[in-house]
């Protein structure tokens, strides 16, 4: 009778460990996806040529909160440590005409 | 099972049932997103349509492939999309134009230009006086996606000749003046875009 009062008891806690579990570790994303995926086309939409300029990177941190890094092609720059980092993409194909097409790389902290 | 044993396992229960409740009404809301598709899949498009209509030999399939194939590369989701594109002009003193490229999945990039004339004036050119027309332009991109419905942007056009007066009135609106001999006169816009002004 103690052995099956002992397997209730075990059943019922490996039940709520994993329910539990599953509350803390699956979270969905957050608004910070929105915002970035946002900020990004907005940026997209108004130049064809944004990436190719010098002041590329402070229009992004003018657009887009907590940015932790900036990848622009080859080039990378760090403004900040952080331990969780989030990263989002987009592809510039080119300008004024002329195919030359440049991945960036935005690391946002959530 | 003893009485004292099932009072211990409804108390588990009770116990472990409260602890998820509480936990579960405490969180913090957030929005549910599988993956994120949304306004920058759209912008995407609208500047590939964009760039095809500025670099005119390049075919739209060719610049449609290179994106969806970057997009693969770097794990940037892309939905496969079929186009339809559209070129029109109309000359005359008042005429109009515009490229318009339609995608299925309900994103609209177009460009759009009307003209008016408004009479001639004489330009000083080197000592040299000469004819020139001037016309009323109007000149908008319109995009459109069902994430954030229909935008107008009002680009800066250009003169690469450099021989045309090109006054600013207001958003999208342009004084245009340029020698009177030619019947045909093309601009481009800050994208690469051409307008051609055809009498």
């Amino acid at each position: 009778m103690r052995f099956l009062e002992a397997l209730a008891i075990s059943l019922v806690f490996v039940v709520f460990s994993v329910s539990f579990h599953a509350l803390l570790v699956y979270r969905y994303q957050s608004y910070h996806v929105f915002t970035v995926n946002r900020a990004l086309a907005w940026l997209l939409l108004r130049s064809d040529s944004l990436p190719y300029r010098n002041n590329f990177e402070n229009l992004v941190l003018e657009t887009i909160p907590n940015v932790v890094y900036i990848r622009n092609g080859s080039s990378s720059k760090y403004l900040r440590n952080s331990s969780l980092v989030y990263s989002f993409r987009a592809i510039w194909l080119g300008f004024n005409g002329t195919i030359s097409p440049k991945i960036v790389v935005v690391g946002v902290e959530p | 099972m003893s009485h004292r044993g099932q009072v211990l396992l409804l108390a588990v229960i009770f116990l472990a049932f409260s602890i998820i409740y509480a936990a579960n009404r405490f969180r913090k809301p957030v929005p549910v997103v599988a993956e994120y598709r949304g306004e920058l899949q759209s912008a995407e498009l609208i500047h590939a349509a964009r760039l095809y209509w500025s670099n005119g030999y390049t075919s739209m399939d060719s610049i449609l492939s290179l994106l969806t194939d970057l997009a693969k590369k770097h794990k940037i989701y892309m939905p496969n999309v079929s186009y339809e594109n559209n070129f029109t002009i109309i000359g005359g003193l008042t005429g109009y134009g515009f490229y318009r490229t339609e995608y299925n999945v309900s994103v609209i990039f177009s460009a759009c230009w009307n003209w008016r004339f408004k009479g001639f004036y004489f330009k000083d050119l080197h000592g040299e006086k000469v004819l020139y027309k001037c016309f009323l332009l109007v000149y908008y991109h319109n995009y459109t996606a069902p994430q954030w419905g229909s935008m107008v942007i009002y680009p800066i056009i250009e003169d690469p000749a450099g021989i045309c007066d090109i006054v600013r009135v207001k958003d999208g609106v342009w004084m245009i003046g340029y020698p009177a001999h030619n019947d045909e006169y093309t601009l481009i816009d800050e994208y690469g875009l051409k307008l051609v002004i055809r009498e």
